[in-house]
Order: structure tokens, then C-alpha cells, then sequence
């Protein structure tokens, strides 16, 4: 655990054996495609103490295979035909340039001060902790070797030199060096969206993503699709991601795999 | 992006030294002025690294003591500056190791532009200077803060940066780096000082990160972020209050009040008020140490009375946002033609004018040359014992040749030390003066009976004995008594861990009572509700952190502290939490018992401090009688 102590509640001396506990349950339940030892060390990495960890909420086994999305805190509909792979959203929509999405957690009150702390408060000190619960997530999710590098989303220039930082990136940078993949900054954001909390429904939301972004990324003609993944702090209606992906593909002959990992779903 | 200039003026005056972000403004001014000669040295869009250059060339100005420059000299100040730049580069890149990708430009600094920077002209109309000065009076406030405030006041500047500029150069506000910058040398090492001008804190609280809205190394302050960035290439604007509001002279300050004063809080009340009239005398500081059950709110109105009668602003500093609330109707009551705000961290009115304004000491940085008479609540309560920061922010809140009064029943050591005067008796016993110059002590309940002494027992292994479960027979004795005689009972702990394991072994020890417990802690859900049922009786025995040891009185309470020899108890926490017994004059008697597992230094300092007030209160009636 850090100097600073527990990145959520601030407290310094956590009780020792039962952190652990909590950490050997969480590497047990989350390392399938990885072993458990390097789980646990990624687990024990994490700068919380030994409640915040337990309160942690992980999105289970059981999820929808295109969005991520956890079936568990579904609504009831949702539930009924909970043996179908993909959930009512993804297939409304249908196909699309974004192979699939994967959240570590799921949006709630655990999460939701500690991103705002980072995002709008600008804690930058906070990028080392969600660096950490990306690297962990790709683990779980991804094997490794699997992406040829990562693609954090990009802020308007407006936005960027208001705020003064991107939140992405910072966590992007966290994540490559962990796990030795590059990031590739070759995507803008060409369009000024409203803030998210300030746009009202699913139409209006994806209608103002439409042609937001802009790739200037490698040749047009590489020999192999290139693997890349996009990375963003959360999962909404994945307008944003799907934006992204479809100017990602958009002058490429041969079209690149694209997935992308969030760290609230 | 804003670029900030560097140029000097030479003129009749000693030359100085000059950052602005708009050169066309100054040009005017200056020619307005006295027709000075203006040199640039150079431009650099990081705030910080300008005025860090600018000291330096104050350093070098001052050093060179010359009223003229000719080339030789300005070639010299520009490599002063280059110099400057160079070694921060140097450094700044050494201390943010985090980017591998080499050195690396971090500050960028441009010599000789061109001086047609292609600003609007400096057209900004009086009305609007005066406007946004009459809203911005009295305040520090970052950049975004002050356009949201002047947004919220319904003024739209188009041209904010000149405006604010030509306030500057009149000596109305200040314009600084929210990040201060600067290379210190030494033999050894040389290293990247970086303070916060809004909160003081020093380089382990400053974070360096690269900022995409400067383009340069920046650093942020994590101290104060829970109120805005302050960064290296934020503006923080201070703007002094200059005359009073003069609206409504006079009539504030009535006062409808109709309780009484004892002959002892009239004194020291009004000894507080001499301290804020008298114009001549050099002290700004004063202390007003009344202990616990003293009734220091009430000592403070005609001290708030006389700051209102001259058309002044008042503002009350007190650690939570609790007592905020619980005051700000209390004091709207006693003051009804005064504008009195409640200014915490989510309240509406905090922008509002007023004519007094309790506030939580946070929230005071906000404030500049503000108020006449400020006065700090609780001084030895946790946000500012041994806090720099609140201090220097409560200090900045006070009006050049204001007035700074600390209230307190336990005043830390080195206010006392400043403050109290000590005065020696025959025997060579020191004890505390009642009064000087700058304190006004004042021992004694208002309703007239002693303070209770504490009991301090000594239980070795104490807490094997808790966790096995086994009676501590003074305790179980003193909570027994306490309960069966229909009393109510604070039971303080050190920890949060230890409010569960203490309620369960009360439980098992007193069953009789067991329904009638409850335990409460900073973070608990349920803290208020509980406290209430305190309140109501319906609890009859509360096991607590530190948290109620103020602000909570209880009618007919005892108290008894386990554990009384860890650190969180110190002297001043154990004396205000004896000081919860007794407070009311139906019930002036009540038992304190302070459980220790080790022979500690703070209880009996308690103790003694305790009995020495007692004393002093003693000697203050024998004298009153036998005048």
C-alpha cells in the first residue's frame, strides 16, 4: 500500500491479515486467464484498505459479451432473457467497428467521488490508482500479447486545456508501461460535445457522437489488421467508443480489430 | 494560450520589474503615468516562471542600485533571465523523472518580440473597472473562480485580462502564480522551491505534472484541491477591500439581545471591546480564553457590536460546518438589521455581500483584506492546532490595521505563550494573569460553581482486561452510580475500531442498561440521529470518539475517558471533555473519570489545569467580595 494510505477513505494503518484475506479472495474469484500469483500482486498493488477493497464492485462471470455489461444488476427484463449473449442495447444495435467492450466495475457510489475527484477536481495523483485497476482488468479479460498497442480517447483541444490534463492518457501511459504495450496518440477529437451530464438520452447522445473524431494514424495500407485498444474511464451508452472505432476504420483498407476496456461499465 | 511578459521600467522612480500578460495595457499606462521608458526582456507562457524571473531581477536591480540602463545592463538582466530559465529547465526535468523521453524543454522563453502583440486596445470604460473591483473587493480567488463570480454578478468583461491589469498597475490588486516557483542554491545541490500562494503549503504537498493548458512544466497543490487547482499557470487574484461598505453605517450593529452578562463575562467582554476600539494600540491579537460553560459566544457581541458601529465587516471563523449552522441563526437573531451569511463549503450565499459572515476556516482562504474584526472559534480544535495553513489564511482575511481575536477554552502553547502574560506571587509560583493587554482569562463558569475535577485511576493492562471481559470495578462503579441515579454517561474512546468492542462489553457488564446504549463515530450513517437521541434521552449512555468532546452539552452528564493515555488526548481534548460536566445551573456537579492503563503526562496536565482555573476563579470572588 502506498505512503498516502487508502486512495478512497484515508485511512493509513489498515488491519494487515485482513487486507490480505480480502486481496486472496479477489485474486482467487478474478484470475482465470492469469495465474493467481500475479493476480494477487496486482490485487495487493491497488492503494485501498482492507473495506474499500471488499466493497470493490468487481462486475461478475456473467455479462454481456459485446458491452461488458454485468447481468446481475439488470433490470427485470433483462434478467428473463438472461440466456441470450448480448443485451437488449448491443443488439438494438447491431454491428458496429468497436469488436467489444469490457468494465472492470460497475458505476456506483464506490466509484463515482473517486472519478470525479480525478476527472474534475483534478487529483492527478489518482491516474497511478485507475492505471492500476486497468492493468488489472486487462488481465482478466485479455490474454496477453493480444493488442498491437492502446488508443486512449481524446479530449477536444477546449476541454484539454481547461482541465489541463487527459484523464485517459495519464491512465493510458500507467497501463503501457505496465504491461508493455504503446500507446498510440494519433486520435482527435475534431467535434465539441456537451457535457455528458448535461445531454438527455440514448438519440441525442449518439447523434452528437456522430463523426466527433478523426484518425491520423498509420498508412492506410498496413499488410495485417492492426489490434488496438481503445481505453476510457467509462462505459455509458459506448457512443463515445463506437465513434472512435468507426473513425479508426473509416480510411483503412484493411480494418483493424478493435476492442476497447473501461474502467466503469 | 496567454503569454506573460517580462519587461523593466525605467523611469523616476527605481527601476522595477514588471509581468503582464497584455503589454499594450502597461504601455498605456505607463504613458499616461509619468512617460517611462519600458524594456522587454523576454516572454514565457508559464505564470510562475515569469515572476520567479522577476525576483531574480529584483535581486539583481536592487544589488546594482542604478536609475539608468543602457544596453551593456539590459544584455545583462536578459542573460540573468536566460540563466534563470536554463537552471529551472535543468532542474524541473531532474525532479520529474517521470517521463523517459530525455531532456527536454520544459519552460519556454522567448527573447526580443515583437511589441505588437495585437491585443484590443486598452479600451476597458471606468464603469466596468469599478464594477468588477466593487464585486472582487476582499477577495483571493483562482482564475475560474473569479469569472464564475463575476458570472453569477451578471458582468460580462469582454477584455477581463487588460481590465484586471489596469487594476494591478494601480495597485488595487494583485496578480500572482497560484504556484510560486523559484531555484534555491546552495553548496550542495541546487533545488526547485515551490510554495502555494493560496494555501502556503510547501514543495511535499506540490505535485509537478506536465499541463496541457500551459504547454509547461506545471505544478498543482494537493492541499488545497478540494477547492479549485491552484497551478503554476493559474492566475490567483488578490483584491483588498478598501473602504468599509458604507450602505448602512451604524444600524447593523444593534443589538437585540436580552440576556444578562455575570460581573465577570461584563468584564471580559468588554475588555475584548476596548481591544477592538482602541485605534492606537499596537496589538492586532487578542485572546479571550474563557473555560469551558464560560458562555464565549455572548462575550463576543459587544466586541461585534462596536466593529458594526463603524460600518465594518465582521467575519467568524470556527472549525465545522456544523457549528456554522447552529450560529449563523443565533447570531441573525441578536443582530437583526445586520447581513449575516453562513459561508461553508456547499452553502448558496457564500458570494453574497454581508455584514458578517461565519464561515469554516476553509472557506477564509477565499477571503482578502476583507474584514475589520476576525474572530476564530475553538483556535485549539483540529483544523488549526499546529496548522500554518488556516493561520495564514485567517491572517490574510483581516483588513490592513483590522483586528484578529482567538476564542478558546484550551489555547494551544505557543498562543499562550504569545498572548498570556504569566505573573509571579511571592513564593515564586507562576500562575496566569487575569488580564493584559492581549488576553483576558476568564476561569469561571457564568452560572458561578467550580469546574468538577477529574478522577484519574490508573487500571494496568487495561485493555487485556477489556478484551478478556473482566469488571474494572472504578469504572463499573462510576457508570453504575451515574446510571442508577438517572444520569447520562459519555463514554470516550481513543479509536473507532474500539466504540464497537467498548458498547459490547458495557453491555455485558451493565445489563441492566444494555437497551439505553449506543455508539457513535466521525463516520457513522446513523451520527446524527444518534446524537439526537442523546439528546432526547432516549440513549442513556453513549460510547464516542473524539468527536463530541465539543459543541455537545448534555444536561446532567457525566463523563468517563478509557484509555485516557493515548496520544488523541491530549491536554487541551481532555480538558474540553470534562468540560462537557456541569455546564448547566440547575446541575452544576457531576463526576469525570479519566481510565489510564499507563501513568500519562496529558491527564494530569488536564487535571492540574483544571484545578488552577478552579483557583484562579476562587481568588476572583474573594477579591469581588471583599470590595
Amino acid at each position: 500500500m502506498s505512503q498516502r494510505g487508502c486512495v478512497r477513505c484515508g485511512i493509513r494503518v489498515a488491519a494487515r491479515n485482513q487486507r490480505e484475506a480480502v486481496v486472496r479472495s479477489w485474486a482467487v474469484r478474478l484470475s482465470g486467464r492469469t495465474s493467481y500469483a500475479h493476480m494477487y500482486r496486482l490485487v495487493d498493488q491497488l492503494p485501498l484498505c482492507a473495506g474499500c477493497l471488499e466493497e470493490m464492485p468487481v462486475i461478475g462471470e456473467r455479462i454481456c459479451e459485446q458491452c461488458g455489461r454485468s447481468w446481475e444488476h439488470q433490470g427485470q427484463q433483462n434478467l428473463l432473457e438472461s440466456r441470450a449473449l448480448r443485451c437488449r442495447d448491443c443488439r438494438s444495435i447491431g454491428e458496429s467497428a468497436l469488436g467489444g467492450n469490457r468494465g472492470l466495475l460497475r458505476y456506483d457510489d464506490w466509484g463515482k467521488d473517486l472519478l470525479g475527484l480525478y476527472k474534475y477536481r483534478g487529483d492527478e495523483r489518482l491516474a497511478d490508482f485507475f492505471g492500476k485497476l486497468l492493468t488489472l482488468a486487462i488481465y482478466r479479460y485479455f490474454r496477453s500479447g493480444q493488442f498491437d498497442y492502446l488508443v486512449a480517447v481524446p479530449l477536444h483541444a477546449k476541454r484539454l486545456s481547461e482541465r489541463g490534463f487527459n484523464q485517459m492518457e495519464r491512465v493510458a501511459g500507467q497501463l503501457s508501461r505496465a504491461i508493455g504495450v504503446p500507446v498510440q496518440d494519433a486520435l482527435t477529437r475534431t467535434k465539441e460535445t456537451a457535457k455528458l451530464s448535461q445531454q438527455t438520452g440514448r438519440e441525442v447522445r449518439i447523434h452528437s457522437m456522430q463523426d466527433a473524431f478523426a484518425w491520423k494514424g498509420e498508412a492506410a495500407h498496413p499488410k495485417k489488421p492492426s489490434r488496438i485498444l481503445l481505453l476510457d474511464d467509462i462505459y455509458t451508452t459506448g457512443s463515445t467508443l463506437r465513434a472512435c472505432a468507426q473513425a479508426i476504420h473509416k480510411d483503412e483498407t484493411v480494418k483493424s480489430h478493435i476492442w476497447s476496456l473501461t474502467i466503469f461499465r | 494560450m496567454r503569454e506573460y511578459l517580462l519587461y523593466v521600467k525605467v523611469g523616476r522612480e527605481p527601476i522595477q520589474a514588471y509581468v503582464t500578460p497584455c503589454f499594450r495595457v502597461d504601455q498605456h499606462f505607463w504613458q499616461e503615468k509619468e512617460g517611462s521608458q519600458l524594456y522587454v526582456i523576454g516572454r514565457t507562457p508559464s505564470l510562475a516562471m515569469a515572476f520567479s524571473l522577476r525576483e531574480r531581477l529584483h535581486q539583481y536591480l536592487q544589488e546594482r542600485q542604478a536609475s539608468t540602463v543602457n544596453e551593456q545592463a539590459l544584455a545583462g538582466m536578459r542573460q540573468i533571465a536566460l540563466t534563470g530559465v536554463r537552471e529551472s529547465n535543468a532542474l524541473y526535468g531532474h525532479t520529474f523523472s517521470d517521463d523517459q523521453s530525455g531532456p527536454r524543454e520544459w519552460f519556454a522563453w522567448r527573447e526580443r518580440v515583437d511589441e505588437q502583440d495585437g491585443g484590443s486596445s486598452p479600451l476597458s470604460n471606468r464603469g466596468d473597472i469599478e464594477q468588477v473591483k466593487e464585486v472582487l473587493a476582499g477577495r483571493a480567488l483562482l482564475w475560474e473562480e473569479m469569472e464564475r463570480l463575476l458570472q453569477t454578478h451578471g458582468i460580462a468583461v469582454p477584455d477581463l485580462p487588460q481590465l484586471l491589469q489596469r487594476l494591478v498597475l494601480s495597485g488595487d490588486a494583485q496578480w500572482l502564480p497560484g504556484v510560486r516557483l523559484q531555484v534555491r542554491k546552495s553548496w550542495l545541490r541546487h533545488s526547485l522551491e515551490l510554495e502555494c500562494t493560496r494555501c502556503g503549503s510547501g514543495k511535499e504537498k506540490i505535485e509537478l505534472t506536465t499541463c496541457h493548458t500551459c504547454g509547461q512544466g506545471c505544478a498543482y497543490c494537493t492541499e488545497c484541491i478540494g477547492m479549485g487547482r491552484s497551478k503554476c499557470c493559474t492566475p490567483f487574484l488578490c483584491v483588498p477591500a478598501k473602504r468599509a461598505p458604507s450602505s448602512h453605517t451604524g444600524h447593523a450593529g444593534r443589538l437585540a439581545w436580552s440576556g444578562r452578562y455575570s460581573r465577570d463575562q461584563e468584564v471580559a467582554a468588554d475588555r475584548a471591546r476596548q481591544f477592538v476600539l482602541n485605534h492606537w494600540g499596537r496589538n492586532v491579537e487578542f485572546l479571550i480564553w474563557a473555560v469551558c460553560g464560560a458562555g464565549k459566544t455572548e462575550l463576543l457581541f459587544p466586541s461585534v457590536v462596536a466593529a458594526l458601529e463603524q460600518g465594518e465587516r465582521v467575519l467568524i471563523a470556527t472549525p465545522r460546518k456544523d457549528v456554522v449552522l447552529e450560529l449563523a441563526p443565533r447570531i441573525q437573531r441578536v443582530f437583526p438589521e445586520a447581513r449575516v451569511i453562513a459561508v461553508h463549503g456547499s452553502s448558496k450565499e457564500k458570494w453574497e455581500e454581508c455584514d458578517i459572515a461565519i464561515a469554516t476556516t476553509h472557506q477564509v482562504m477565499r477571503f482578502y483584506q476583507r474584514f475589520f474584526l476576525v474572530v476564530l472559534d475553538e483556535v485549539d480544535a483540529f483544523p488549526y492546532h499546529q496548522n500554518p495553513v488556516l493561520y495564514r489564511a485567517v491572517a490574510r482575511a483581516v483588513k490592513t490595521g483590522g483586528r484578529l481575536l482567538y476564542l478558546s477554552a484550551t489555547p494551544p502553547r505557543y498562543l499562550q505563550k504569545r498572548l498570556v502574560a504569566k505573573k509571579k506571587s511571592l513564593l515564586g509560583r507562576s500562575s496566569y494573569a487575569l488580564y493584559s493587554s492581549s488576553h483576558v482569562l476568564l476561569p469561571g463558569r457564568y452560572h458561578g460553581h467550580a469546574l468538577p475535577v477529574p478522577q484519574i485511576c490508573t487500571v494496568s493492562g487495561l485493555d487485556k482486561l477489556l478484551a478478556a471481559g473482566r469488571v474494572i470495578t472504578p469504572l463499573h462503579d462510576m457508570l453504575k452510580a451515574s446510571l442508577d441515579a438517572g444520569r447520562q454517561v459519555f463514554v470516550f474512546v481513543p479509536r473507532v475500531e474500539e466504540v464497537p468492542r467498548m458498547l459490547g462489553y458495557l453491555q455485558v457488564m451493565l445489563p441492566d442498561y444494555r437497551e439505553g446504549m449506543a455508539g457513535v463515530h466521525a463516520s457513522d450513517p446513523a451520527r446524527e440521529e444518534k446524537v439526537m437521541a442523546f439528546r432526547e434521552k432516549a440513549v442513556k449512555l453513549m460510547v464516542t470518539t473524539t468527536i463530541l468532546e465539543r459543541g455537545v452539552t448534555i444536561p446532567g452528564s457525566d463523563v468517563a475517558v478509557v484509555g485516557a493515555q493515548a496520544p488523541v488526548f491530549d491536554e487541551a481534548s481532555l480538558v474540553q471533555i470534562a468540560g462537557r460536566v456541569g455546564r448547566s445551573p440547575d446541575d452544576p456537579k457531576g463526576t469525570v473519570l479519566f481510565v489510564q492503563s499507563y501513568r500519562a503526562a496529558a491527564p494530569q496536565a488536564a487535571v492540574r489545569q483544571i484545578t488552577q482555573m478552579n483557583q484562579l476563579a476562587k481568588q476572583l470572588r474573594d477579591r469581588r467580595e471583599m470590595a
